[in-house]
């Protein structure tokens, strides 16, 4: 099929500089059987120039990472396969701002800076502490956790930097590059776990089954977060993180029925077990002033945060996409309040501001205003950009984003323990997803507060959580029927095998055809073969 | 073997959840109290007043109503339980004890209430807080939670007062059913045993899930009868196998293993005697329900416990009792989508090949299993194929000696 002409992308002068197209067919872009552009994104010629200097330091940020230590970052790429992911962020950034212009773009950009930055820089810390590149004594002075857990009780040991270690390990890679998940999804069947559980969990047994997983201080923290499959997965990964059982191991444990009131106390007690944990592994005191400083900031990111879903739910100034607004919101909630994210913050919060004062629709093209629940596909993680690009659904918000912004109360100890209690048990995928079903069915509400008429219902067909609770779900939409439009989209998490993103355009475009009666707003994304992409 | 008195009445019970003497126990006006998981204390159900049963769904082959509510890809044990709790099976319960332990289970249990199963108005399900980490304090949690859980709606809506007193009764005659059991289980471990495995499957799932009350004497006249059973001259099996993982509630799945040569000498499974059926000893000064609490904690080998010390006190447990029982090999499986025991099955059978944190290795052969033995022929290859191999090494290992 041969392409667009110019003159139909652009029809105006003004449609080429400003890059706003009536037909846009991005999918023409992509180079066949892929979802790699061919040439940049036109985005008018501000927003290709912003496009190309961020590109630009998108490297920067890389290559200072690089020389760093150059000798031990060669020697991790040469050691670790998963390091090779991290190549095709540029690839991601992509991926993750496609068909954005003006303000979105520029607010995207912002949170995707955060994120890379942030990355980079614990990318540096594993790569400089890691003994199984050369043994060094910084490595004593990091504390390995479990990326399901949030980072908050690490800022109360400030001589001691934290690392999630399956973070950049597991979780990031099929972002990058999806046949990477694959990959470390049959290591981990190889040893005989099932292949019909959950593919997260799978893919970080399967980085230990490689031995890929950086060896980092002298202790780690496990955790039950956010599910039993992510739990069990703790135990399987257990000889590789703990060197065959010479590191101590402490499992930070949360109620799953977290808003049970008689569950508080062990979810407050179980924090002073990992304090106290870690006291003894590290030799030092915790530091409760450092600690509360942290949780100040983390209010201040929050109490930001939820403004920023006050003008989602009031206004169509939806400043950051699907994508950009659901991990940068994840990537926080691990990460904790750090220079990046509340520097990040801070200017989102002025763009924010701007934009909804100057009343700027964002979503021009939106014909449903979505929230997207359930647990999201990481290998197709730009699937809601897909959404609105093709059809004109703008996922205003999704359930993962929805967790930890309580604002927790430092004026005194007790209750400051009690609300981070709260917050460790708030996780993403966690939070909606068990402790019963009144938690799942928070979608309806959530819809009405955002202003949405539209449910994108993520099956995860390995998540058995949510699998058991699929009947009830079916009840309940047929329930709300006259409220909402319930589109289902399956996927596989971090298996794109199982579950290909053409498969899930696929349920998405049949839906759209026969249920709604709609048409495309750019046909050219429809179905189109990116099975050879990243 | 001379066949065991009560056997075919054991079996019998075990056809449905409502068996004789369930509704003889209802006839008698106590309250039925259904439970799921081995963490949930029997003696607190089985006060005066009361009696506990474990769920099972016998024979259940096709659970099309739970699929629609739990899809195919959920744990079939728990669907089966659905299943049979839509087709009526359940009925005469008057509350349902459940537990937030894993996500499926706790799925199903919510069914029951969101889906109006029990044509009872007062009937009612609770669900437990079990804590994964295990140390006292944990302990006086657990306590607690069945205070809040069990106790309170237990006193709210049936009018229970669940007295100390009541609770050292109820354990005193639990301790007496264990005492029994393990007694019969202990034949077990002879080089002939006079008891196979099959037969004790049946009697253990019999203690589950009938009021204990009515089965205590039909228990005493089988370690009775057992005390003088002469075994076959010669061993009938070829080897002998540990069983372990997840629910195992079908004896006929026991029966498949035994029938392709092996005696299944000891039961490590959701289910099992090993272990569960230890005696609770209430300590000098302490509540019964703290006891209850501490033992259903501290003696249970979940794979959900978490920290380096309960993940290798549960391999250490299978190696120490396969030695015990003289077992020869372990045959490891799980329920299909179990993701405890997919987890733990795997690094069980690798641990132990491997004997890491165990003093030596044993060969183990990994299954997965649907609730039914429907794939029976799948499963007799795996475990012909199994006991060959055993048989093979045992050979080879009396030339090398």
């Amino acid at each position: 099929m041969g392409k667009t002409p110019f003159k139909e992308r652009y029809p105006t002068l003004k449609s080429f500089i400003t890059g706003v197209s009536p037909n846009p067919c991005l999918a023409e872009r992509y180079i066949p059987k892929t979802n790699i552009y061919d040439r940049r994104e036109w985005r008018g010629v501000v927003g290709t120039t912003r496009s190309f200097f961020f590109w630009l330091n998108t490297w920067r940020q890389m290559a200072s990472m690089a020389m760093a230590s150059p000798i031990r970052t060669l020697k991790g790429f040469w050691k670790y396969r998963w390091l090779s992911a991290y190549l095709c962020t540029p690839h991601m950034v992509d991926k993750w701002t496609a068909g954005d212009r003006g303000i979105v773009l520029k607010c995207d950009y912002v949170a995707i800076n955060c994120m890379i930055a942030d990355t980079v820089d614990i990318l540096k810390k594993m790569i400089k502490a890691d003994r199984k590149l050369g043994e060094n004594k910084y490595s004593d002075k990091v504390i390995p956790f479990d990326y399901t857990l949030a980072r908050h009780i690490m800022h109360g040991f400030p001589d001691y930097d934290s690392v999630n270690i399956n973070q950049q390990c597991a979780f990031m890679l099929p972002i990058f590059r999806m046949e990477l998940g694959a990959y470390y999804v049959d290591a981990a069947v190889s040893m005989g776990i099932p292949q019909d559980m959950c593919t997260l969990p799978l893919v970080e047994v399967g980085v230990a089954v490689d031995g890929e997983y950086p060896d980092l201080g002298c202790c780690w923290l496990s955790t039950n977060n956010p599910c039993d499959a992510n739990m069990m997965d703790n135990a399987a990964m257990y000889r590789a993180l703990s060197n065959n059982g010479a590191k101590p191991n402490h499992a930070f444990t949360s109620p799953l029925m977290y808003d049970d009131p008689t569950t508080q106390e062990l979810a407050v007690y179980e924090i002073y077990s990992a304090i106290n944990f870690l006291e003894e592994q590290l030799g030092v005191p915790f530091n409760w002033d450092s600690f509360t400083k942290s949780l100040e900031l983390t209010n201040r990111f929050n109490e930001q945060e939820v403004e920023r879903w006050d003008i989602y739910a009031s206004s169509n100034f939806i400043g950051l996409n699907g994508v950009c607004q659901g991990l940068f919101r994840i990537y926080f909630y691990q990460q904790g309040a750090n220079k990046y994210f509340t520097k990040a913050s801070d200017r989102l919060q002025e763009l924010f501001i701007e934009g909804y004062k100057k009343k700027i629709n964002t979503i021009p093209n939106a014909r449903h205003r979505a929230v997207a629940w359930s647990c999201g596909s990481t290998y197709f993680s730009h699937g809601v950009i897909w959404l609105y690009n093709c059809w004109g659904i703008s996922c205003v918000i999704n359930m993962d984003s929805l967790t930890g912004h309580h604002i927790i109360d430092t004026s005194n100890r007790e209750c400051m323990m009690e609300d981070v209690a709260d917050l460790y048990a708030r996780t993403p995928m966690r939070t909606h997803t068990v402790g019963g079903n009144r938690h799942i069915l928070q979608v309806f509400e959530t819809a009405r507060k955002f202003n949405c008429d539209m449910i994108i219902m993520y099956d995860d067909i390995g998540c058995k959580g949510m699998a058991g609770c699929q009947g009830l779900l079916e009840e309940e939409f047929r329930k709300h029927s006259d409220e909402f439009h319930i589109c289902w989209m399956p996927h596989a998490l971090m298996d794109h095998r199982t579950v290909s993103p053409r498969d899930a355009r696929a349920a998405v475009n049949e839906y759209m055809y026969t249920v709604m009666k709609e048409e495309p707003v750019d046909p050219t994304l429809v179905d189109f073969d990116d099975s050879e992409g990243w | 073997m001379k066949d065991l008195k009560h056997l075919l009445r054991f079996e019998d019970l075990l056809q449905e959840a409502n068996n004789d003497l369930v509704r003889q126990a209802k006839d008698e006006g106590k309250l039925a109290l259904a439970y799921n998981c081995s963490y949930i204390p029997e003696p607190l159900l089985d006060v005066e007043g009361c009696f506990g049963v474990r769920l099972r769904a016998p024979n259940c082959t096709s659970p099309d109503m739970a699929t629609y509510y739990m899809t195919t890809r959920s744990c079939p044990y728990a669907k089966s339980i659905l299943e049979r709790g839509f087709e009526g099976g359940y009925n005469f319960a008057d509350a349902l004890i459940g537990q937030e332990c894993c996500t499926t289970m706790n799925r199903m249990e919510n069914y029951f209430t969101y889906c109006d199963l029990i044509p009872n108005e007062k009937f009612f399900v609770t669900c437990v807080d079990v804590p994964i980490n295990r140390t006292q304090w944990h302990e006086g949690y657990f306590e607690r939670q069945l205070m809040h859980k069990v106790l309170k709606p237990m006193k709210d809506v049936y009018g229970i007062e669940i007295t100390d007193e009541k609770l050292a009764a109820s354990i005193e005659m639990h301790n007496e059913m264990c005492r029994l059991i393990s007694e019969i289980g202990e034949y077990r471990k002879e080089d002939n045993p006079r008891i196979t495995g099959y037969e004790f499957h049946i009697i253990q799932l019999v203690t589950q899930t009938c009021p204990t009350y009515l089965i205590m004497d039909m228990l005493r006249e089988t370690a009775e009868e057992l005390k003088t059973r002469k075994p076959e001259p010669k061993p009938w099996f070829r080897t002998r196998v540990m069983l372990v993982g997840s629910e195992v509630d079908d004896p006929e799945y026991t029966k498949l293993i035994e029938m392709c040569g092996a005696m299944v000498v000891a039961d490590r499974y959701c289910f099992g005697s090993l272990p569960g059926r230890e005696q609770i000893e209430i300590k000098e000064g302490e509540r019964p329900l703290h006891a209850l609490a501490r033992h259903y904690l501290s003696n249970n080998m979940c794979p959900r416990t978490m920290g380096p010390r309960n993940i290798k006190d549960r391999k250490i447990y299978i190696y120490n009792k396969a030695v015990e029982y003289k077992a020869e090999g372990i045959i490891f499986h799980n329920m299909k989508f179990c993701e405890y025991w997919g987890y733990e099955r795997a690094q069980d059978a690798h641990w132990l090949e491997d004997a890491f944190v165990v003093p030596a290795s044993i060969p183990t052969c990994q299954v997965e299993r649907d609730y039914t033995t429907a794939a029976a022929g799948q499963l007799r290859t795996r475990f012909q194929a199994f006991i060959e191999s055993l048989e093979i090494k045992c050979i080879q290992d009396k030339k090398g000696a």
